[in-house]
Parts: C-alpha cells; structure tokens; sequence
C-alpha cells in the first residue's frame, strides 16, 4: 500500500502562510518530488524516520550527512542532555572544548590545532580567512559546482548576491591539476588559497574520485606557490576515514574543515590546521554567540569515540557496497542501466540514459511512497544504524521501483 | 542593468507579442489594420534588429532586412529604443528610410499602446494578457541566455528544452544547445524541464514577482518535472527578465 502525505500537506499549507517557501533551503521539496514525499518528520531512531502521517522510512539520507550513528543515539544523545543539564551556553569557555579540541588533534591526521564553529559555512568561511590572513594574499580557487555552503562567497545562492561577493573567487574544474596549474602561474602570487573537496560530489551529477597523482600534484602546486591547501571534509568527513579524507587519499591538507557526521546530528564544526598556520589564527577574531556551546562539544566528543569504538566507516562503506551492488544488479536484471558513483558510504545513483533525471524521480518517489527515503538529485548517506536486513529490505523495495521505471519508460 | 540587453528584450521578447495579439484581439487586428507597410527597428552598428510588418490586420515581426522596410529607425544608442517602451525622454531615432512617411507610425504607436495596456491587463482580458506574457517570458530568457554577461556563464551550460506552460492553456518552451538559445510558442516533444501554472492568474501572480515559488510547487499548484537544475537557472532567469521588464 502506497503512503499518502494528507497531514504534510495540511502542514505545509501552515508553514507557507508564516515561513517563505514553506520549507527553505536543501529540506525543500522542491528538489524532491513534490506529491511523492513526506515534508515532515514527526521522529526518527535508527536508521529509520517517521513522518507527520504515520509513514516509517528507511532513511538514506541520514539528515544530509549528520546521522552517522543513527539517529537519537542514545550514548551520544545522553552526553549531549547530560551537559544540557549542566549548562549550555556559558559565560567563560567549557572544559569540554579542551577535551574535544585534544581528541581532534589525537584523531585527525595533520591536525595540530582545532577552533569550533556551528556550521560548516562557519568552518569554510574561516578557513578562507585564515589562508587569506598567512598568505596575505586576496584570490580563492574552488572548484566549478563544488558545494561550500551559501554564504555570500559560495556562489550557490542567487539572491542579493553582487559581484564583489566573488571577485576575488576562481574556479577551475574539479580534478584538473593542469587548470589548477596554469592559474597559479597566471596569477602568480595573489592565490591565498585553494579549497576543493576530498572527491568531487556535486549534486546533479555524477561524483568524481580523484585520478591517481591528482592530490600530489594539488599538493605540489600549493607547495611551489605558496598557497594554502583547503580541504572542505564537511560532507565526506568521519565516513571515507576517521583520520579525515586526505589521509583516506593520502596527501596532507593545511587546513581542513569538519562538521556534519561530527556530533551525529548536533550543531558543531570545525577548523582543524597544520603548525604552521597556527599564529595565524591566533591573531583571528572569530565568534559566534552559540560557538562555545558545551553541549555540542560534549555530543561531539562521544560521537567520536563511538565511531573509533565501532569501527564506523567500514560499517558504512561494507553496507553501501551491500547496496550499490544490490541495486546495480536489480537494474541490470530489469534491463535499465544506472550509474552509481561516488563512495559506496556515500554513493549517487542516477540513470545513465537521461540526462533529465525523469526516471530518478520516478524511482525515488515511488520508493519513497513504499518506505524508501533516497533522493533522486543529491548523494545518499550510508551509517552505522543500518542493518543487512535495512538493506535486503530496501532492494526488494526498489526492484518493484525499477520495475514500475521499466513500465514507464521502457529501459 | 545592460540596456543593450533590455533593448533586444523588447526587440526579439517583447515586440513578437505584436503577431499573437493581432491575431487573438479584435481591438488590435483593427488598429493594424490601418495601415500596410513595415518598420524596421535597428539599434547601434551591431545592435539587434527587428522587423514589424502589418499586412490585412495582422503583425509578423522578423529579422527582416532593411530595404524591405517601409520606415527604418536606427537608434544609435540601446537607452534611446529602450526609453521609447519606458515613456522616458530622450527616446531619439534617425529616420534611415521613410523619412517621409513617418506619420504613417502613428498605426503602430496606437498598436503598441494597446499592447503595453493587454500586458499590463488593461485590456483584452486576463488569460490574453497571460498568453503574451509566457511568450514574452520564453523569449526573454532565450536573450539572457545568450547575452547577458552574468546569466550566460551559466546557462551557456544548459543543453535541451525547458518547458513553459499554463494548464490547459498555452504553452511556450525554449531550446538550448552549444551556447545558444531558441525561444518558440507551443508544445515541445519530450522536454528535459517542464514548469505548468494552474492557472493563467498564478502565472501572471509569478510574472509579477508576487508570488512564493517554492511553496506554490510544493502545494502543487505550480508543477515542475524533468532536469531541476536547468530548473532552478530558469528561474534565477525568469527572476532577472522581471528585473529588467520592471
């Protein structure tokens, strides 16, 4: 029987009367398929939610990214209530941001110094100040479609954008060290900074994982130029590697930014950084009213060692592989041809014979409507909360959505 | 605002409403009705140009060359065509051809007033004013596309058709391919976007900027399907037409 949305939608009449757009920003259904989604959640645990009508879903996009243990851990949860309970936000700094920052230094490959921050924009802002401030220097590369947030800079927002936002951002294509190469001549000594992410995971498209002696030669061309090396870990980061992504694909970042899978769903990030940039940001004044928040911290610092305890990205990397492989050998049988790209913890499955992503919304939508919740234009998110059974159970779901894809369409 | 991009707005967007209007409005096939002849609006040395043609009480609107012009007006600068459209002053043309007959574009003046007052819905009622004003959108976004400095980037990345279309209503799409961008009226075979308004008053609510986007999707009363990311420039374009036609 195939869910209905009648509360969602009662809902959502509510919201759009007193909330622009309703549901702003990446929740939006409007990159879904509006109709054959749920727009709210009334809970989650595990590795499923549940929506305002009843709905139980197994959940493959893990909040975006932030759910790695699962949602409503109950170890990390009970940090995070048991420091609530002692204070939040208090007026001098939490000794739990000594510990954190102590057991970041001690987890993160390269890592000799952590600042805190909320959100990831908050952590790839200040990394883009603090190349600028060691280097001195005005120019930023980032990559065409690379995601860094939607702050002014980023380039992903349109609105009350101008163009002094991003004068002084390049792009290049992802993975092309030769573009990246021939800028850094180009503009020789007025880079600051290069800020990519440890693989390309643009939404829309297919991911990219970096060519062997790509990051080498990123790393070289930082390196001959003076430039500092920015890794955006925001989205990859705790699933490839609790090291970080660089150390998953071996090269050494000078700055690398942190936050989602970080707290398992609480609000915090972070700026991890090489010596050499510490009196850099030592000189910096960053700040927000919530940064210090000891709950967050507390979270944080659970998380991380749950994820060390339990071994997490080859659970997460075992289950994705569980799943890609089931799903690309469920099209292949109905006669449909997809493309799965990306880690398998963190894969994007499209199909290749469109480019208009019919089919995806077809397939996504009708799992949705049978307990399924991919999306079919962004990454999905394997965590540890997932079962093998989660699993089995997903792909007789999508073998009778491929099956209605083969109807529709005919391959 | 890039007034040479305004002006080929109203040239290759805006004037081309002329041919739907005189054919759909008894009020505007009477007007052009009284008068037979062509004029040719050019604006600087590689400026747009456009050719409106009146013949038994209907507009075709061309890039028709100049010695089949009855009246050419060359304006040596975008602001003055495009102060022409606003009502502002100076809205100065070289007579290049015609200079005797320029009377004769009193005709078209009247037309062109009328269809200002149907795209404003003054006249010709709201589902008339919503059919010019899809063309003018579709068409519009087919000119950003090419030649708007910001909005080309990004949309010189686009590669198929988007659709736009009011339900059970009429229906507009435009063609992207390798940079370029092809504006038509009517229904598109098997398009990588499509966008449908319920009905012809929320389009016009949209075209007005009056309008949350967003939640009338998720409320179903706008529909999109197909590429959301050609999607999402469409609107980014959609949003710019209506800064420039405002």
């Amino acid at each position: 029987m195939a869910y209905t949305f009648d509360r969602s939608r009662e809902l959502f009449e509510r919201a759009a009367r007193v909330i622009p757009q309703g549901i702003p920003g990446h929740l939006t259904p409007v990159f879904t398929v509006p109709g054959s989604y749920p727009y709210f959640a009334s809970r989650a645990k595990g590795s499923r939610f549940w929506d305002v009508d009843g709905n139980e879903y197994v959940d493959y996009m893990c909040g975006y990214g932030p759910m790695i243990l699962g949602h409503a851990h109950e170890a990390v949860d009970e940090a995070y209530h048991a420091q609530a309970r002692e204070g939040s936000c208090t007026s001098i700094a939490s000794h739990l941001s000594v510990e954190l920052a102590e057991l970041m230094v001690e987890t993160i490959d390269g890592a000799d110094w952590v600042m805190f921050a909320k959100n990831g924009a908050d952590a790839t802002s200040m990394a883009i100040m603090l190349a600028r401030g060691f280097t001195r220097r005005p120019l930023i590369v980032l990559a065409e479609g690379g995601y860094h947030g939607t702050q002014s800079w980023a380039g992903t927002n349109t609105v009350g954008i101008t163009q002094h936002d991003r004068a002084d951002i390049l792009t290049v294509p992802w993975g092309d060290a030769g573009a990246l190469g021939d800028m850094a001549r180009r503009h020789g000594g007025k880079i600051a900074g290069v800020m990519f992410t440890p693989y390309h995971h643009p939404v829309f498209e297919d991911q990219r994982l970096p060519e062997p002696g790509f990051w080498p030669e990123v790393r070289r061309i930082c390196d001959e130029h003076g430039i500092v090396l920015v890794i955006d870990d925001i989205r990859a980061g705790w699933r490839l590697d609790l090291e970080g992504s660089p150390h998953f694909f071996g090269f050494k970042a000078d700055l690398a930014c942190y936050s989602k899978a970080m707290a398992n769903g609480y609000p915090i990030s972070a700026v991890v950084g090489t010596e050499r940039l510490r009196v850099t940001a030592s000189k910096a004044y960053f700040a927000g009213s919530f940064w210090c928040n000891a709950p967050e911290m507390a979270a944080a610092a659970a998380c991380i060692r749950e994820m060390k305890a339990a071994g997490v990205p080859n659970t997460v990397r075992s289950l994705g592989e569980r799943l890609t492989k089931g799903l690309a050998s469920l099209a292949q049988a109905r006669g449909l041809c997809v493309s799965i790209t990306g880690p398998p913890a963190i894969p994007f499955m499209r199909f290749a014979n469109e480019r208009n992503f019919l089919r995806s919304q077809l397939f996504c939508g009708e799992c949705a409507r049978r307990g399924v919740f991919f999306h079919p234009h962004h990454n999905w998110f394997l965590s540890a909360a997932h079962t093998e059974e989660d699993i089995d159970r997903t792909l007789d779901i999508a073998d009778t959505c491929f099956a209605i894809v083969k109807d529709r369409f005919g391959g | 605002m890039d007034r040479s991009v305004l002006a080929r707005i109203y040239l290759e967007a805006v004037l081309p409403c002329l041919e739907t209007l005189t054919e759909a409005d008894n009020e505007a096939s009477r007007i052009a009705s009284g008068w037979e002849g062509s004029i040719r609006f050019e604006v600087g040395l590689w400026g747009p140009r456009c050719l409106v043609d009146l013949r038994n009480g209907r507009a075709r609107v061309s890039h028709g060359p100049a010695h089949k012009a009855t009246i050419a007006l060359f304006f040596p600068h975008p602001a003055l065509l495009t102060n022409l459209f606003t009502g502002r002053q100076p809205a100065l043309a070289i007579p290049r051809k015609g200079l005797f007959r320029l009377r004769d574009l009193a005709v078209f003046s009247r037309l062109a007033a009328h269809m200002q007052k149907v795209l404003e819905g003054q006249a010709g009622g709201r589902d008339l004013q919503a059919r010019l004003m899809l063309g003018v959108m579709a068409r519009s976004v087919a000119v950003l596309a090419v030649h708007d400095r910001d909005l080309s980037t990004a949309m010189s990345r686009l590669n198929g058709v988007a659709q736009f279309r009011i339900r059970q209503g009429p229906r507009a799409y435009v063609t992207f391919s390798e940079s370029s961008a092809e504006a038509a009226l009517g229904h598109a075979e098997a398009p990588d976007f499509t966008i449908e308004f319920s009905t012809s008053e929320l389009f016009l609510a949209v075209a007005d900027d009056a309008v949350d986007v967003m939640a009338k999707t998720c409320l179903g009363e706008i529909s999109i399907t197909g590429d959301i990311h050609m999607g999402q420039t469409m609107n980014t374009a959609l949003d710019a037409v209506g800064a420039y036609l405002r």
